[in-house]
């Protein structure tokens, strides 16, 4: 690891360009010195160099062979090149084979069957860990109608539900619908963060969904937008469109207000091509964006289509959403297989007719409209009548009175794949009827765009490229039911934020691309059935609470009433999370987008495996595994055991536990979850057993594991509220290693916020809190300090301070009961860099005490430098698993000890303890403590060994040595009558005594004060063995602590 | 005619024969007639194709082979006392000036078939160890190095590497602690050169084996050897003891300051342990799977000291260098290969067997004079060299010379030695798919493109000899193949697509045929042909329909037979089977 450069540089060309990099660099480092990244899947700056994935490969002048990078080390002279058409071939080559034996759904299928390509699984899976706001911010980030289509959506999500395989499809709608109206009726919503307002203005024609949506996230890009409506309400067909018992106007009025509320200006009753030109558009702004939808029925193209009392289904709802009177008599048919042609005949009942038929001319399996709808209408007393058509109207000029009707049958499929119906012949019938509703397609108004050449196409359509809905006229867009036919209402949200994306990119003067995603599903290598799901537990949908059929007749009342919480939480937990949990980290995906790699035109033999999930924590899919070996060599090189291992030969070898077994069932595993951090792609994640996991974009937080002395770099991963993951950190010559605790068991995290509390348990605010603990200490004969070792030093430093100023006698955690001997030998000088030292290390290390628990990543770093080199790893007590399997000499007696410090120390010059006191005295008792410390006291003394000593938290050492320096009283009993505990885990039997607690947990303290995570977190850290570092600024404001003062 | 002894080839090949049959019977035979011959054992004599082979040493110095020996002729013999006119034992001579003995030249192999590889006094006798003495008592490892590099010797494992610059890395090499690996992990399909000289004359592999240590300064050896050998390793062990105890080997060898110990490590049977750093890993207890060069063992080898690596025929040519000196040795071969080199010669050959030329013989001398050309006069069609990893060439290029430089520039490859003769009946299709399955299923699966690529690779030729082929195959399957052989860490898939570039190459014709016209030229490629019955010659027998296992061929008696080409699985044995030649395959035929 040490290669820093005395020795002389090598002179290499890199791509025609001289570079001088250090002797012994791997053509990998030198690369990214001179600022080259090559790609890589099976490089890891912790291991030996390997060369499996083949992706890194240069060609080296005079090589016959491409090169790896990875392991090839640079010579003077090297000729490099990188980026050769030949390289990036053979890499593009490389990805595809991979990607070809790659079993996998990147991403759900219900996220890519959304057509506004919403993370449904992310939102589903926040809600399944209780975070509603971060799960509604993740649904606006492409849907600013939540509420809305969370009621009204035909759902092709959940129609892509693998669950459909198992039992039914999770109720994704409803979950969403939750979250939108728990943000929507609460006081404080959530509001998107918007760029500065710059002078841009966009106009946007329609402030249906298409152009809401357009308008929201433009505005959100600083972008000024200005919607024109011509109705006198915004909302277009969600409004007009959609019966008020699917969606109430409040809520689409609530849900408009929201997105109006971030500055879109509407202009309502303004007209296009009436009160306002495209022309003066165009010139007034920047970008127009058209979303004009399709308020015309399509005519029912029979005689007597003319007759009063023949109305169109869009034109019928629309005049009940305004309340207008509606004679529709005793009689009404409506004609029609989709949602409006279902709305218009519910609506029918509910505006007073009699009796409503519904004639549609093939059968139930081909109707458009939503099955739920069907049933509903049938419910409410809807008659409905398939492979029926209409053929002529008949009556006078007070109104249509019979309507005839032809019997159909089904014969070829059509262009749509819908087998196309046909009458049969002789088989007409007559019905009479009062109004006749026709409701068989909807289609926009383009007369006033016609005048513009191009923009219309000769049947009246609207042109416009699907990709971006840019039209032919620059800088005029064209989203929503004009620009698509027409299709539902998520599809013109999708179109409208298209539109938006289109704009922005056209006022920065180019042309909008969407980006394309590689995604490997399972259905591109075989069709998935239910067989393949035949493990999985069946677990029923939520009933949706709905009005009673009784009640919703004659009225126009919500019939959905929502999900409660409880029901939500049981609902989304039925989510199977189908898309890969490292879809956001995958370096696979990454790198085929890069270079262009696409899945094989054939599909041949592919990899198999079933998912292991025997682990507490991590989840194997061994299906996903490229076998770059990371795992195999992280596990064997970094942590001396060799968990997995490479099994079988050729196409059919795969990485696996030993003896073919389950990975949780594997007793070598120490879960340090190093092999998961090692995985470039999905085959091995992280699993909590605390929550739901579930692919997020993710927020790192820098920081120190504080659950050991060794202070392990690590980061906090999170998305908004939800801490995700705890990854390992690496820094040159320490670190990345993390041990179970450190990654899988860090405490505190995902708790609930806590606030002050009294005696009784009830929040009180700070001020009184001070007052209380004022009152309590006044009221102390001998109060006493506990301090817990796990806290930042800095925070250490803090409470100490006022133990200071106020004379008070301090218990340092557990540690008081420690033997003296131990603060005195940590005042002695110690050696800083025996982890760093490790890789070259040679003699002997002598573990006195099990210390696997306590201090792994200590253990397993010398384990694996034993396995590697001439260092040899000796024990003196109980050994671990780990430590067992070093090829040692071990002494299970530890009155032995003198024994095993005599032989290590003759045998080498050499000689490193390390020791955990506190591990000792737990596990061998007082009396054998005080023996051993004064032992090791003399040895470390006397200069025959090097002492390293390890605790089981951060800065128990640095605790007991500010102690000894501030020369402050300690407390060894339990002489005291309050006890003022900071950070405590420790729960002591305190009888009468008073308690009061600064931490996490409130326990049966007399006040509780929380601390928040950064105190032990961030601040100052003193690792044993290794130099002190700090893991970043702890931000305590002393004005505001709840010190102050006292 | 005083017979004095009976030699019984006992190599693999024999015994698999009954030799061992031969040899009980024969010493029974004597015995029971109270004769006065000594019957002995020796190893493989190298004419495979007669096997089980004997022979008779007589009193007057005269040797006579006989080949096809069963128990019955042996007591046979031993009552006629080998006469020759016109009995039995005439038929079963195998001349020495036969052609497929008097074209080789055997220096590697001279004691094989010779003397008792199981006796270290027939070794001695013939020669043995007298290389070492003079190795150690008159020259300096340095010396001995010098010597090797003069001879021009190279590896004959495959890749043809100069033996004496390999000693000399190792020998310059830092290090206290240093190795030497006898490499007999020999795994291409139908190459047993290694095994016959382990089990003809283990004593040689061993002697040379000695001095490369002694050269390189190595102490500790290891002989790699697959334990589906186990009567190479049975010899070579009994080898050791015999040498040991003779002082040619362990502690102060030959009274000297040199020490060597050697052990035998027993691989299972994964060809890319031929591989030198998988062989060492494998060693070491781990996966046998390489890693990249450099470092080169020569450096970094075994537990991570310097370590020389040598073939088993390398290792065997020694002794004579030593002891005849570099000159001789040189004056064998052509100008980049000296020497001779020993081949596996099979497949459709009239003479199979254990072969030693000198460098530079033509394939055509090999295979048609010493092969004695192709069984039944079939047409010849391609000889395949050097195994998976080498290349098939036509009939234009037979009169290639057996050197390295010559034959990697046809493609192929020396490889090991291996040499299987292809004719007319053979689909080179099938060839391709043969070889590329064998190295797809060995590959350790470390890197990407031998794991995956190779397997897409044979997808392809799958898909071609189902007839679901297409012209573009031929370009994907070049593009994959000249990938893989730049972008593998070792030498299993840098060659592993030589099969295929070299059907590719030389009978493109026939990928050809299979893609557009759906013909395999071969009959061979089961989903391309179809057994008719001609009406005309058929007499109606109804031995086809009995035969058939799935009553595809049917009829009246006495009336001509048919197929249903649905139900045939092209198993062959109605063809086979006819009496009246009335059946026939017929390629390119739509279903």
């Amino acid at each position: 690891m040490s290669r820093e450069s005395a020795s002389p540089a090598v002179t290499i060309t890199l791509d025609d360009r001289e570079l001088r990099v250090s002797p012994g660099m791997t053509v990998l480092e030198a690369a990214a010195q001179g600022g080259v990244e090559l790609p890589t899947l099976c490089h890891d700056p912790r291991l030996e160099p390997y060369a499996s994935c083949w992706l890194c490969v240069v060609e080296i002048e005079g090589r016959r062979t491409f090169s790896p990078a990875c392991s090839t080390r640079v010579e003077n002279g090297m000729r490099i090149r990188t980026n050769s058409e030949g390289i990036m071939r053979a890499r593009r080559l490389a990805l595809e084979l991979m990607l070809s034996n790659h079993y996998g759904d990147c991403r759900a299928p219900c996220t890519l069957a959304c057509p506004a390509g919403i993370d449904v699984q992310g939102y589903i899976g926040l809600i399944a860990n209780g975070k509603y706001a971060e799960a509604l911010q993740l649904i606006k980030e492409n849907n600013p109608f939540p509420a809305v289509i969370g009621r009204i959506c035909p759902r092709p999500c959940e129609t892509a539900c693998r669950r459909n395989l198992v039992d039914e499809a999770v109720a994704i709608d409803y979950l969403k619908r939750f979250v939108a109206d728990l943000d929507l009726f609460s006081e404080d919503g959530f509001h998107p963060s918007l760029k500065p307002a710059g002078d841009r203005r966009v106009a946007i024609v329609g402030a249906g969904p298409a152009g809401l949506s357009a308008a929201y996230y433009l505005i959100q890009e600083g972008v000024r937008p200005v919607i024109y409506e011509a109705q006198d309400k915004p909302g277009g067909m969600l409004r007009y469109g959609i019966p008020d018992y699917r969606l109430p106007q409040d809520v689409l009025d609530l849900e408009i207000g929201r997105i109006l509320s971030l500055g879109v200006e509407l202009r309502t009753g303004v007209r296009l091509g009436e009160d306002i030109s495209l022309a003066e558009l165009t010139q007034d702004f920047d970008a127009v964006i058209l979303t004009l939808g399709a308020w015309k029925s399509r005519p029912l193209r029979v005689a007597g289509e003319d007759l009063p009392g023949v109305i169109g289904g869009i034109e019928f709802l629309r005049s009940v959403a305004e309340g207008k009177e509606v004679a529709l008599g005793e009689r009404v048919t409506v004609i029609g297989g989709g949602n409006t042609a279902i709305d218009a005949a519910r609506s029918a009942l509910r505006v007073g007719a009699k009796e409503v038929n519904l004639y549609y001319r093939r059968t139930r399996n081909e109707m458009p409209a939503t099955s739920a709808e069907i049933d509903e209408a049938l419910e409410e007393g809807v008659k409905i009548t398939y492979l029926a058509s209409p053929v002529r109207l008949e009556g006078t000029e007070a109104g249509v009175a019979c309507i005839w009707l032809t019997r159909m049958e089904l014969g070829e499929p059509d262009s749509s794949g819908r087998r196309r119906p046909l009458p049969v012949a002789g088989s007409e019938f007559a019905h009479m009827v009062n109004t006749v509703i026709s409701a068989i397609g909807q289609y926009a108004d383009t007369r006033h765009l016609a005048e513009n050449p191009g923009l219309v196409d000769e049947r009246d359509l609207l042109v416009s490229d699907p990709a971006s809905g840019a039209t032919s006229l620059p800088g005029v867009f064209a989203a929503g039911d004009l620009a698509s036919d027409t299709d539902i209402a998520i599809g013109a949200i999708a179109g409208g934020k298209k539109a938006a994306a289109a704009v922005m990119e056209f006022l920065r003067g180019g042309t909008y691309v969407p980006r394309e995603e590689l995604l490997v599903k399972k259905d591109h290598f075989r069709e998935l059935t239910a067989e393949d799901y035949a493990d999985r537990p069946r677990i029923a949908r939520e009933i949706m609470p709905m009005l009673p059929v009784e009640e919703r007749r004659g009225g126009f009342r919500e019939i959905e009433q929502g999900y409660s919480e409880e029901q939500v939480l049981r609902e989304a937990a039925r989510c199977m999370e189908c898309g890969c949990q490292d879809v956001h980290e995958c370096r696979l995906k990454a790198y085929a987008e890069e270079y262009g790699a696409g899945l094989p035109k054939r599909i041949g033999d592919y990899q198999r495996h079933p998912v292991d999930d025997s682990h507490i924590y991590i989840n194997r899919d061994p299906s996903k595994c490229i076998l770059c070996g990371r795992c195999v060599r992280i596990c064997s090189e970094l942590q001396g055991l060799s968990v997995l291992g490479y099994v079988q030969r050729g196409f059919a070898s795969q990485i696996a536990p030993s003896f073919a077994k389950a990975l949780g069932e594997d007793s070598l595993c120490i879960s340090c979850g190093q092999c998961v951090s090692a995985c470039p792609v999905g085959a091995l994640t992280e699993k909590s057993p605390h929550i739901k996991s579930v692919p997020l974009t993710e927020e790192s937080e820098e920081s120190f594991c504080g659950l050991c002395s060794l202070g392990c770099p690590l980061e906090f991963r999170s998305h908004g509220s939800l801490v995700t993951r705890v990854k390992e950190r690496y820094l040159p010559g320490w670190g990345g290693k993390l041990c179970r605790k450190g990654r899988f068991e860090q405490p505190g995290v995902n708790q609930e916020e806590r606030r002050c509390l009294s005696l009784n348990g009830e929040p009180v605010d700070s001020r009184k809190a001070r007052k209380e603990l004022a009152a309590l200490l006044n009221g102390s004969e001998r109060p006493v300090l506990q301090i817990s070792p796990y806290l930042a030093g800095e925070t250490i430093d803090l409470f100490l301070e006022i133990a200071v100023r106020r004379g008070l006698a301090v218990k340092p955690g557990r540690l008081e009961r420690l033997n003296p001997a131990w603060t005195e030998l940590l005042q002695l000088p110690r050696r800083e860099d025996f982890f760093a030292s490790l890789p070259e290390a040679e003699g002997v290390v002598l573990l006195v005490g099990d210390m696997e628990e306590a201090n792994n990543v200590a253990v397993t770093d010398c384990l694996a430098a034993s396995h590697r080199g001439p260092l040899a790893l000796w024990t003196a007590g109980r050994a671990g698993p780990a430590a067992a399997r070093a090829e040692a000499r071990s002494w299970p007696v530890l009155d032995e000890l003198g024994e095993a410090i005599e032989q290590a120390s003759s045998k080498t010059g050499s000689l490193r303890i390390l020791v955990n006191p506190e591990e000792l005295r737990s596990g061998y008792g007082p009396a054998l403590e005080e023996q051993i410390a004064a032992f090791l006291l003399k040895a470390a003394r006397s200069g025959r060994a090097d002492l390293v000593l390890l605790w089981n938290s951060r800065n128990a050492g640095y605790l007991l040595r500010r102690l000894a320096e501030l020369q402050l009283p300690l407390c060894r009993d339990l002489s005291f009558d309050l006890l003022l505990d900071v950070g405590g885990e420790i729960r002591e039997a305190l009888g009468q005594r008073r308690f009061v607690r600064w931490g996490r947990k409130a326990d049966n303290a007399q006040l509780f004060i929380p601390l928040s995570e950064d105190y032990w977190r961030k601040g100052t850290m003193e690792p044993s063995g290794r130099p002190q570092l700090k893991a970043g600024k702890l931000k305590i404001n002393r004005r505001e602590l709840l010190l102050d003062g006292f | 005619m005083k017979v004095k002894e009976i030699v019984v080839g006992l190599g693999s090949c024999g015994i698999a024969a009954g030799a061992r049959e031969v040899l009980e019977a024969l010493q029974e035979g004597v015995r029971e007639r109270e004769l006065d011959i000594r019957v002995s054992a020796t190893g493989c004599v190298g004419a495979c194709h007669r096997e089980p082979i004997i022979e008779v040493r007589t009193e007057e110095g005269s040797r006579r082979l006989y080949g096809e020996m069963t128990v019955k002729r042996a007591r046979a013999f031993l009552d006629q006392g080998f006469q020759e006119d016109g009995g039995e034992a005439a038929k079963h001579r195998l001349a020495e000036d036969e052609p497929f003995f008097g074209k080789q030249l055997k220096l590697v192999l001279r004691n094989s078939g010779r003397i008792d590889p199981e006796s270290i006094e027939n070794y001695l006798a013939a020669g043995g160890y007298a290389a070492l003495e003079k190795a150690l008592t008159s020259m300096k490892p340095a010396e001995v190095v010098a010597e090797v590099k003069a001879s021009g010797l190279r590896g004959r494992g495959g890749a043809g590497f100069p033996t004496g610059l390999k000693w000399s890395f190792a020998a310059r090499a830092a290090g206290a602690k240093k190795y030497m690996i006898c490499n007999a992990d020999e795994g291409d399909p139908g190459a047993f050169m290694d095994r016959s000289l382990l089990e003809g004359d283990p004593h040689a592999v061993l002697e040379g084996m000695i001095i490369a240590a002694y050269a390189i300064g190595a102490d500790e050896g290891y002989i790699y050897v697959r334990a589906e050998y186990p009567l190479a390793i049975a010899r070579l062990e009994r080898a050791i003891v015999a040498a040991r105890e003779r002082g040619f080997l362990g502690d102060s060898i030959l009274g000297g300051s040199f020490s060597f110990q050697v052990h035998v490590k027993q691989g299972a049977g994964a060809f890319v342990c031929g591989e030198e750093t998988a062989l060492l890993a494998s060693i070491e207890g781990k996966r046998g799977m390489p890693r990249l060069r450099p470092p080169f063992p020569a450096e970094k080898g075994l537990w991570r000291c310097p370590t020389n690596i040598n073939n088993v025929e390398t290792l065997a040519n020694i002794p004579r260098i030593i002891v005849e000196g570099a000159a001789a040795f040189a004056s064998l071969g052509t100008e980049k290969s000296k020497g001779t080199k020993v081949f596996a010669l099979a497949g459709k050959v009239k003479r199979g067997g254990m072969v030693e030329v000198p460098m530079g013989t033509t394939l055509r001398e090999v295979i048609f004079d010493i092969g004695g050309g192709i069984q039944d006069n079939r047409e010849f069609k391609a000889v395949q060299l050097g195994g998976p990893s080498g290349g098939c060439l036509p009939a234009e290029l037979l009169d290639t010379p057996v050197d390295y430089d010559s034959l990697t520039a046809t493609g192929a490859i020396m490889g090991s030695g291996g040499m299987i003769v292809l004719d007319v009946t053979t689909c080179m299709v099938d060839v391709a798919k043969f070889f590329l399955s064998f190295t797809q299923s060995e590959s350790c699966g470390k890197c990407t493109f031998c794991r995956l690529g190779t397997k897409r690779m044979l997808e392809i030729l799958e898909n071609i000899s189902n007839g679901k082929g297409h012209m573009e195959d031929l370009d994907e399957l070049e593009e994959l193949a000249l990938t893989i052989k730049r972008s593998s860490l070792c030498g299993l898939g840098q060659t592993a697509p030589n099969p295929v570039l070299t059907t590719l190459k030389y009978f493109r014709d026939e990928y050809e045929e299979h893609i557009r016209n759906h013909r395999c030229p071969a009959m061979q490629c089961k989903a391309l042909i179809q057994y008719r019955i001609d009406p005309e010659i058929c007499a109606g027998c109804t031995l086809c329909a009995r035969f058939c296992p799935t009553q595809a061929a049917s009829g009246e008696a006495r009336e001509p037979h048919s197929i249903d080409p649905d139900l045939c699985i092209r198993c062959g044995i109605c063809y086979e089977g006819c009496r009246f030649k009335a059946i026939e395959i017929v390629t390119g035929v739509p279903k």
